[in-house]
């Protein structure tokens, strides 16, 4: 030891007191004699210097309102099997049920969350917000079923593929038809949203079972899973993308975001979810297969 | 007040479905979380997924808790855990070729540590491994001992003061505090794998 250096993991061990008594002796008898080593036991002691100083930050009022409401909406959604028949409180019981009757609750409380901060998806114009998000924003979201099985490995590859229309073969009659009614009546579907989310809510809730058909269907659970994706972030994104394809095997929206950092959108990059049927059902639990971040695709 | 109660007494309020008790524990705890997810994961976006992940989490897990561990000790480790898991799906990405530049994902260019050596301290601890990192900022920069941060990341004193040591002595490295010399410590380039093993350093 003596004749040799000393690790630099080592000196940290030793630096920090936490050698045995033995070894602590044979790493101190080298760093007395070796003016490099007792220079890293210096640097090492520097870092930890350094790491006690890291500013001490507060939770972000932003942040600390999304948790809030994150909770608040739980909170519902839990008190509501107490009035059941079962009786049992137990928030996993109500999970086990699935987005039964409390899921109803939560979704009231996820559409009354996309009325009060805003409605990404179907809100086209963001009332003059003059920053950084304009160009991201403004762009109307592309609709794409695409039926495309995305992974983890590669989703960028998979949204390429999605991108370029050589997908989205042989689907069932019925999504058919809702693509075409969709190309059709985009308009019709961004002012009639904010109506559902504020005054005809009911029908809309009636369809609530938890499959990614009715996140299709229906442009206000759309527009929830959408707001709870999105929840916490400013300026909000618009999506660039939905696509109502499969994740790993499993039926999944594929929401993609311009990536906003430190309030500014970057517009070379973009943040990819994959979710799951209950996305939008109930707030705080958005169903998240996946989330990626990478370069934006060309097309997007 | 319920401010003035203990944690606690907050949970068995909380438990006698006293609505307001968890938002007290939350307005309590939540500036510590907060700080423990941004350090861990570098972005405040991915730090506010991960703690309102865990927030939920531990209000819907909270009957569980039995009390013979702190409530700040099981907080924690949800917080914790939650970050581990965003960066275990980061790491996902980040294996993928064509994913260039997964990295921005801890961007440091990020205003996250406003002081010039905050952010270079701060950028540094992006480089060492998530389970370097978690301890580090356990305990170097929330100033856990080591023994409560062995117990939020569920695992023994040893392997935290191992990761610890491994961890301050990448990070002397990445901060150029260190002259580039021995061929004992890890080069630049294979900075974030482990460096050689060693008996003294060997995890416990």
């Amino acid at each position: 030891m003596t004749d040799q250096h000393a690790t630099v993991e080592q000196l940290a061990a030793y630096a920090a007191g936490d050698l045995d008594a033995t070894a602590a002796l044979e790493v101190e008898a080298h760093v007395l004699l070796c003016d490099e080593c007792r220079a890293d036991v210096t640097a090492l002691q520097r870092v930890g210097a350094d790491l006690g100083a890291v500013e001490q930050v507060a939770m972000p009022a932003d942040v600390a309102a999304r948790i809030d409401a994150a909770l608040a909406a739980e909170r519902s959604g839990a008190a509501a099997p107490a009035t059941g028949p079962a009786g049992d409180v137990l928030p996993m019981t109500r999970k086990r049920r699935g987005p039964s009757f409390a899921g109803l609750a939560a979704v009231a409380a996820g559409v009354a969350l996309v009325a009060a901060i805003s409605v990404p998806l179907v809100t086209g114009d963001r009332g003059g917000r003059g920053d950084g998000a304009t160009m991201a924003s403004e762009a109307p979201t592309k609709r794409l079923a695409s039926r495309l099985d995305y992974d983890a490995n590669s989703p960028r590859t998979a949204l390429q593929l999605a991108l370029s229309g050589r997908t989205g073969e042989p689907a069932a009659a019925a999504l058919d038809t809702d693509i075409a009614a969709d190309t059709r009546s985009r308009d019709d579907a961004k002012s009639s949203a904010p109506a559902a989310a504020e005054g005809a809510a009911p029908p809309a809730l009636m369809t609530t079972r938890g499959e990614v058909s009715e996140l299709q269907a229906d442009p206000a659970r759309l527009a929830a899973c959408v707001s709870a994706l999105a929840a916490g972030l400013d300026p909000a994104p618009k999506p660039l993308l939905v696509d109502f394809a499969q994740f790993e095997g499993r039926p999944a929206l594929i929401v993609v975001f311009p990536t906003v950092v430190a309030g500014k959108v970057r517009p070379d990059r973009v943040d990819f979810w994959a979710v799951g049927p209950r996305c939008g059902i109930t707030a705080g639990d958005d169903d998240v297969l996946h989330f990626a971040r990478f370069g934006r695709p060309a097309g997007l | 007040m319920l401010e003035d109660l203990s944690d606690d007494e907050l949970i068995a309020r909380h438990a006698e479905g006293d609505q307001a008790a968890f938002g007290v524990l939350v307005a309590r705890h939540r500036d510590r979380a907060w700080a423990v997810a941004l350090r861990t994961l570098g972005n405040p976006t991915d730090a506010a997924d991960a703690v309102q992940e865990a927030f939920v989490k531990a209000f819907r897990t909270i009957g569980s808790f039995r009390g013979d561990a702190l409530f700040t000790t099981w907080l924690h480790r949800i917080v914790v855990n939650a970050c581990l898991d965003h960066l275990r799906r980061a790491r996902v990405r980040a294996t993928s070729p064509l994913d260039e530049d997964a990295a921005t994902i801890a961007d440091p260019s990020d205003p996250i540590g406003r002081t010039e050596l905050g952010r270079d301290v701060v950028a540094a601890l992006l480089r060492v491994t998530p389970d370097q990192r978690a301890a580090i900022v356990l305990v170097d920069v929330e100033g856990y001992s080591v023994e409560e941060a062995a117990d939020v990341l569920g695992v023994a004193v040893g392997t935290v003061k191992s990761r610890c040591h491994r961890g301050r002595a990448q990070l002397a490295e990445h901060l150029g505090y260190l002259r580039p010399r021995r061929g004992t410590s890890p080069s630049p380039g294979a900075s974030d794998q482990r460096p050689p093993t060693d008996p003294l350093q060997s995890e416990r």
